[in-house]
């Protein structure tokens, strides 16, 4: 038999996060599947190596068969291509209570376009964002819209900044406020300013809420170039795949 | 023509209790049995039917056994289940009624357009 079966197997389950019983178990499987599909190639008449990549190739990239393997839900799932499902999720698409990536949903979102509790990117919407484009109860960005926002354009029902536009303004550069002051407002608008004192400690707080981003987009980009390594060996062997 | 990815969803669980109706059947088998029906028409990588199986597996549809095959490797057979077998038969059921009504709808026949 080619070695190239066992590495095809190897480079599979490398991706594929299982229990030892079930690593065997799904190994014996696919090697069979394999073996089944070589000796198939080879009785149609082609010789030992030929069967064996013919039947890699028929067989599957070994991440996207590995990650399906994989349980549904993992504690850390990080991909380079399709969408990453985990506690913590990283990947050009990522779903999970902290998800990182181009497109991430999650409680904790953080990307491009960020979807989340607590949302963070290019475009974020959420109950509290804090992104350059803020969609959210509680914004904070460089154009800040929804309830309470701050931000350099702010649009919303009680907001902040350099232009606001708002409901009621708290002051800024530029300001159009409906009401003159939150007294004059009603009782609807009142009651958005207990969000106000969150805004105040975000405001308080935000270089300790900078350091806490920079570190877990550290840890996402650590870990998402360590998976890159590992992708890259597969999809680099041209001689296994190509 | 191959099928595409939305086409497909939801509709390989059927085709693979279709193949297994008759008898139990594994992983490369199941794989060829339906390129055999339906050449170039069902077209993912080999790989990718046994997260699938897994699935069903879980959700009872299919039962799994472990024999020696004929090559003297030990493998793994699924059969369907009672449930797989309801499951088939509803699924076969939509299907004609989607089809009937696109026929309806239509007034097309989708083997003569």
């Amino acid at each position: 038999m080619s070695k190239l079966a066992p590495l095809y197997l190897e480079r599979v389950f490398q991706f594929a996060e299982l229990d030892p019983q079930e690593h065997r178990e799904k190994w014996d499987e696919l090697e069979d599947h394999l073996l089944s599909s070589i000796e198939a190639e080879k009785q149609a008449g082609l010789g030992d190596e030929e069967a064996t990549l013919k039947a890699i190739r028929k067989m599957g990239h070994p991440q996207v068969i590995g990650s399906r393997l994989s349980r549904p839900w993992r504690w850390l799932d990080v991909r380079a291509t399709g969408t990453a499902r985990g506690f913590v999720a990283i990947g050009p698409k990522a779903v999970g209570v902290i998800a990182f990536g181009g497109y991430a949903r999650g409680f904790i979102a953080i990307g491009g376009l960020s979807i989340g509790v607590i949302s963070n990117g290019g475009l974020g919407i959420g109950l509290f964002s804090w992104s350059g484009l803020s969609l959210a109860l509680i914004s904070y960005g460089g154009l800040a819209l929804g309830g309470v926002t701050w931000g350099g354009l702010s649009a919303g029902i009680l907001s902040q900044g350099g232009f606001v536009t708002a409901l009621v303004s708290r002051g800024g550069g530029e300001v159009h406020s409906f009401y003159k002051s939150m007294a004059a407002a009603p009782e609807w608008i009142q009651s958005f300013a207990v969000l106000e004192k969150v805004m105040y400690w975000v405001n308080v707080y935000s270089p300790v809420l900078l350091g806490l981003y920079v570190v877990v987009v550290l840890a996402c980009i650590i870990l998402q170039n360590l998976h890159n390594k590992r992708w890259n060996k597969t999809s680099t062997e041209s001689w296994l795949m190509d | 023509m191959s099928l595409s990815q939305k086409a497909l969803s939801g509709n390989v669980e059927t085709f693979i209790l279709s193949v297994l109706e008759d008898a139990p059947s594994y992983g490369y088998e199941i794989v060829s049995a339906l390129n055999e029906r339906a050449p170039d028409l069902v077209s993912f990588g080999e790989g990718t039917v046994y997260p699938v199986l897994h699935r069903m597996e879980k959700k009872k549809l299919l039962e799994a056994f472990w024999q020696e095959g004929a090559s003297g490797r030990k493998r793994k057979y699924y059969r369907v289940t009672r449930s797989g077998k309801k499951s088939l038969a509803e699924n076969l059921k939509e299907w004609r009624e989607l089809a009937q009504a696109m026929e309806q709808i239509t007034g097309k026949r989708p083997l003569t357009t």
